[in-house]
């Protein structure tokens, strides 16, 4: 340190502190510049090159980085569905486990269509109905749309077509998977 | 691949290491800004003060502050932070990059003056604190924001040329 106070006293200059702002000031600004514009850049000649060569390199760095980030997530996705599905599997050995019951497993599976199936049944029960009206509906809608012309086709309500419906074919029921 | 020497001597093994953990530090965005605001905050302070400072100058002026007038410094310091601030704002990352260079060169010489004006007493003890704290405080903090403002540019920069190279595949 006396070393560097007998340097400033031997230079005795304290404007010299502005010049190094200065070049600081217009050093990063010439690079800004020189970043944002090739015209700037050419002003620099060599030195704004390389400034735009550094500019680039970093820009290539920055977006190896990127992918390097994307690639990372999709691992680490890919990752925790592996723990989930180990998971899963832990879970099903532990209830077949508690269950002290090598078939526990299948049989709650056989429970679960079973139970499955009477909601589709019922479901297409409906869907059978529900078509069955449109198709008998569509007389009525034709003879409308083209005028109202000749004798009218007899015309039922959904209402009173699922009351017929159920009359003759039994009804819907969700307790049971048997038609 | 280097193969010399077979085996790496220990301290080589902790400085890879320190070298990798500094890989792994990151601050998130948020808290970028915070200290980004608090630091510009201080120096646009200490900026109008040094304006608001008249006639009573303080002796504990170092000769780095007594070598312009102190009005000349205070309006670097206040320029350089609100160009800063007001860039980090609006994402105008060549405004931050200028704005804290000014502001790590000013603060970094208010360093070297405030430990030239203790030179020849003992290190410790003699008031090296402050220039100490000037250098690698606010100096280095204005460095370290200064090179994370252009790491964000380049990565802004990486996106728009991998959008503009997407647009032109989709065109071809």
């Amino acid at each position: 340190m006396p070393d560097l106070l007998a340097l400033v006293k031997l230079v005795g200059a304290p404007w010299l502190l502005w010049v190094a702002i200065l070049i600081v000031f217009i050093s990063s600004a010439a690079r800004v510049g020189s970043e944002m514009s090739d015209t700037v850049a050419k002003i620099f000649g060599p030195v704004g090159r390389h400034w735009q060569k550094r500019r680039d390199a970093r820009i290539d760095q920055a977006a190896a980085a990127e992918d390097l980030r994307a690639q990372l997530i999709k691992v680490a996705a890919e990752r925790d569905k592996a723990y989930d599905e180990a998971l899963n599997l832990r879970r099903d050995l532990g209830y077949l486990r508690d269950q002290r019951d090598n078939n526990a497993w299948t049989r709650d599976q056989e429970r679960q269509i079973q139970e499955l199936t009477k909601s589709v049944t019922y479901l297409r029960n409906r869907g059978e109905m529900n078509d069955a009206y449109l198709r008998q509906d569509a007389d009525y809608h034709r003879w409308d749309a083209l005028g109202r012309l000749g004798d009218p086709p007899e015309y039922v309500s959904y209402v009173e077509f699922e009351r017929r419906w159920i009359v003759s074919h039994g009804p819907f029921d969700m307790t049971t998977n048997e038609r | 691949m280097l193969r010399w020497p077979r085996r790496w001597p220990r301290w080589a093994t902790v400085w890879v290491q320190f070298i990798r953990f500094r890989s792994h530090i990151g601050v998130s965005p948020y808290l970028t800004s915070l200290l980004a605001m608090g630091v510009l905050t201080s120096a646009v302070s200490r900026g109008a003060d040094y304006i608001a400072i008249d006639d009573k100058l303080p002796q504990s002026l170092t000769f780095v502050e007594r070598s312009m007038p102190l009005d000349w410094w205070g309006t670097v310091l206040v320029l350089a932070g609100l160009v800063a601030g007001v860039a980090w704002l609006r994402s105008w990352w060549g405004l931050v990059i200028i704005g804290h260079s000014v502001l790590a060169i000013t603060f970094v010489m208010f360093g070297v003056g405030s430990l030239v004006a203790v030179t020849g007493d003992a290190w410790v003890g003699s008031g090296w604190r402050t220039g100490v704290g000037y250098i690698v405080g606010a100096g280095t903090t204005h460095i370290v924001l200064a090179l994370t403002a252009r790491h964000e540019w380049d990565r802004e920069r990486a996106r728009r040329q991998a959008l503009e190279r997407l647009a032109a595949g989709e065109e071809r």
